[in-house]
């Protein structure tokens, strides 16, 4: 199994009162499933996707990932497993202006061990992917929202991650914009990359196979989509 | 740390290694680009400290060079002695322009007249500044009033003409010898022996010139006038003691005991018996100069306190401004940890960014430094002292070496800041 949680709890102290986000959350996800979390804001999903992705550390229960026990790593582990194991797609896209699109995209692979010419190509190899090879040396700050939203998925790439977690992708795009970043996740999908999206959106959410409904820190319902959702717009250049 | 452990091989290392620092050098220049008029203030420190570093590293070295200079010129035989007393680390009052009366022409020839074997000559000097009248034209000069024996003395040469006699300097004598520039200023390209000139309100005839000697820290024969010492005394100042006297003794080895004949003799004549009683100075040229080591030391210690000061202060700026920056890219440092940076990475890059920062604020610091140093270096020329250009490598060598140290003292605090970040905390900020 990839993702295995069990009895998940977090609680947040602050001046000694402790607030319980997740109060014992269990589910598994299977490698290549599609996943949404989805929930009103206040719900916890953000939480338990922080802790998914090994961004925060859970407070009780269990979480495995590829049966590996999460809460038994050091900080310097949880940074590796962020490194090679997960890519994350942001509603804000945090990209650096400063830096042109290539080295975006380039710059999880700072923290990891690949050569100067094979971070370019694998950039570049991705960029085309998302169909943006023409703006290699653009800043970010240039591009369209749309744009911004593929290179973040370009770098959410780049490590080849077990996991894509996509935090309201589309949330800050109009809805062509939104339809293709969904197209693009979902043929990332096809292609076997398991995705995990969290949105308060039913309709976006409906894009994925598998919808597990949160609300004040409990699973309200995980089940699989009757009508899923098919973004249309280009094809993802493979 | 780790990941370089498991890296593939040496060379991989390095190119890791190398694009992070590339990485965060660039990051660094972006910032100082970015708000030019902040970075320059916050660099200002540095630069100003590193400056100071130069200078005073590399002026000693000048210094050193120029007294050894002057001693050549002026010869390494000379005693000086000075009206009033003086312990050993200070020059007597009378070099400040105190006047003290206390030596007088007759303590010169009693010092002669001894026929201590080692004493070849000995020249005595009064001075004052006064109006020159030439025809019409009237100008300002410096005149010495001294003995026959003074080209002697002082290793001058005639020119043209010849110095005053024995005779003319006991009997008020209306005779000047001119310095080679002043000879020029003043009559051009006549031949001045023989014309008349005014000094105050007497009236002199020029008899000879200098050859041309050239600057020196003690006197600049080359623009002055030579008077007898009996004129200068009775007729323009109105004095009867004198300024000082210098001794010139045969050989280097016989100084010490020269001094102590002259302080015998001196001591004698004017009823001493304490030494601490004494009411005149006797030293060798040699340390006459030393006392401009102690004042150019007092200028050197004066700038390193400046530039352990500047560059102190300079590192606070440097941490507050790395403060800031870090509080400004919170959330890029909160995706660089979302996307697998370590503690130890985010730490290191404001590290190197901070140290980035200073070791450019210390290479301008040296090419001011440079800078000055040339300057220092054309004006003492230009006023015809002798004045290497020194710009030693060991201050370029510590001016790096510090610049960066700096940025790592005080980049530590906010790289260490930026590296406890909480994640999801930075990529929240707005």
């Amino acid at each position: 199994m990839l993702i295995s949680v069990k009895n998940l709890q977090k609680d947040f102290v602050n001046d000694d009162v402790v607030t319980s986000v997740l109060k014992g959350v269990t589910f598994d996800i299977k490698k290549g499933e599609f996943v949404s979390i989805m929930g009103p804001s206040g719900s916890g999903k953000s939480t338990l996707m922080h802790i998914l992705s090994f961004l925060d550390k859970l407070t009780g229960g269990t979480y495995s990932f590829e049966d590996r026990d999460v809460s038994q790593l050091n900080d310097d582990e949880l940074a590796e497993m962020r490194s090679k194991k997960v890519g994350f797609i942001f509603q804000s896209f945090n990209l650096l202006n400063r830096s042109s699109v290539l080295e975006n995209v380039m710059l999880p692979l700072v923290y990891t061990d690949t050569s100067a010419e094979e971070r370019v190509k694998k950039a570049k190899d991705l960029l085309e992917k998302v169909g943006l090879s023409h703006r290699l040396s653009y800043s970010p700050g240039k591009l369209s929202g749309g744009e911004k939203q593929r290179v973040a998925i370009a770098r959410a790439l780049i490590n080849d991650p077990e996991v894509i977690f996509a935090d309201e992708p589309t949330g800050n795009l109009d809805s062509k914009s939104g339809a293709q970043v969904m197209k693009i996740l979902q043929d990332l999908n096809d292609q076997g990359h398991t995705i995990i999206l969290v949105t308060h959106e039913k309709s976006t959410a409906e894009h994925a196979e598998r919808i597990i409904r949160i609300k004040d820190g409990v699973i309200l319902e995980d089940a699989k989509v009757s009508q899923r959702q098919r973004a249309s717009g280009e094809m993802l250049n493979k | 740390m780790q990941k370089f452990l498991k890296g593939k091989g040496p060379a991989e290392k390095c190119s890791i290694n190398n694009m992070n620092i590339l990485e965060s050098i660039k990051n660094s220049w972006h910032m100082i680009i970015r708000n030019k008029m902040r970075s320059f203030l916050t660099m200002l420190g540095i630069i100003i400290g590193i400056t100071a570093v130069m200078i005073v590293l590399s002026v000693g070295e000048s210094v050193q060079g120029l007294i050894l200079n002057e001693v050549k010129s002026i010869g390494s035989n000379l005693v000086g002695v000075l009206p009033g007393y003086s312990d050993e680390n200070s020059p007597p009052s009378s070099t400040f322009g105190v006047v003290i009366t206390s030596l007088k022409y007759e303590d010169g020839e009693a010092i002669l007249k001894g026929n201590y074997p080692y004493v070849e000559s000995l020249a005595m000097y009064v001075s004052g500044s006064d109006i020159i009248t030439i025809e019409d034209n009237k100008v300002s000069a410096t005149f010495y009033g001294t003995t026959a024996s003074y080209p002697d003395v002082q290793n001058s040469s005639i020119e043209e003409g010849r110095f005053f006699t024995k005779e003319e300097e006991i009997g008020n004598a209306r005779v000047v010898v001119l310095g080679s520039q002043i000879a020029k200023d003043l009559f051009g390209d006549q031949d001045p022996i023989g014309m008349k000139m005014k000094i105050k309100k007497s009236s002199f005839t020029v008899i000879g010139i200098f050859k041309k000697k050239g600057g020196s820290l003690i006197q600049n024969e080359d623009g002055n006038l030579f008077v007898p010492i009996s004129t200068a005394q009775n007729n323009l100042l109105g004095i009867n003691h004198i300024s000082f006297m210098r001794v010139k003794i045969d050989k280097t080895e016989n100084i010490d005991g020269a001094i102590e004949y002259i302080k015998d003799t001196l001591r004698d004549r004017h009823n001493i018996a304490d030494a601490k009683e004494d009411d005149f100075t006797v030293n060798s040229t040699a340390q006459a100069l030393e006392t401009i080591s102690v004042i150019t030391d007092a200028l050197r210690f004066f700038l390193a306190a400046i530039a352990a000061i500047s560059l102190i202060v300079g590192g606070f700026g440097i941490m507050n401004i790395m403060l800031a920056t870090v509080q400004e890219r919170t959330k890029e440092i909160g995706l660089r940890k979302a996307i697998g940076a370590k503690n130890t990475d985010i730490t290191r890059q404001f590290l190197i960014e901070a140290m980035a920062i200073t070791f450019i604020s210390g290479l301008i610091g040296i090419i001011i430094g440079s800078l000055f140093l040339i300057l220092i270096s054309v004006i003492v020329n230009a006023m015809n002292y002798h004045w290497d250009l020194i710009i030693s490598p060991l201050s370029i060598i510590l001016g790096c070496i510090v610049s960066i140290g700096i940025g790592l003292i005080f980049g530590i605090a906010p790289a260490r800041k930026a590296s406890l970040l909480n994640p999801i905390e930075a990529l929240r900020y707005e």
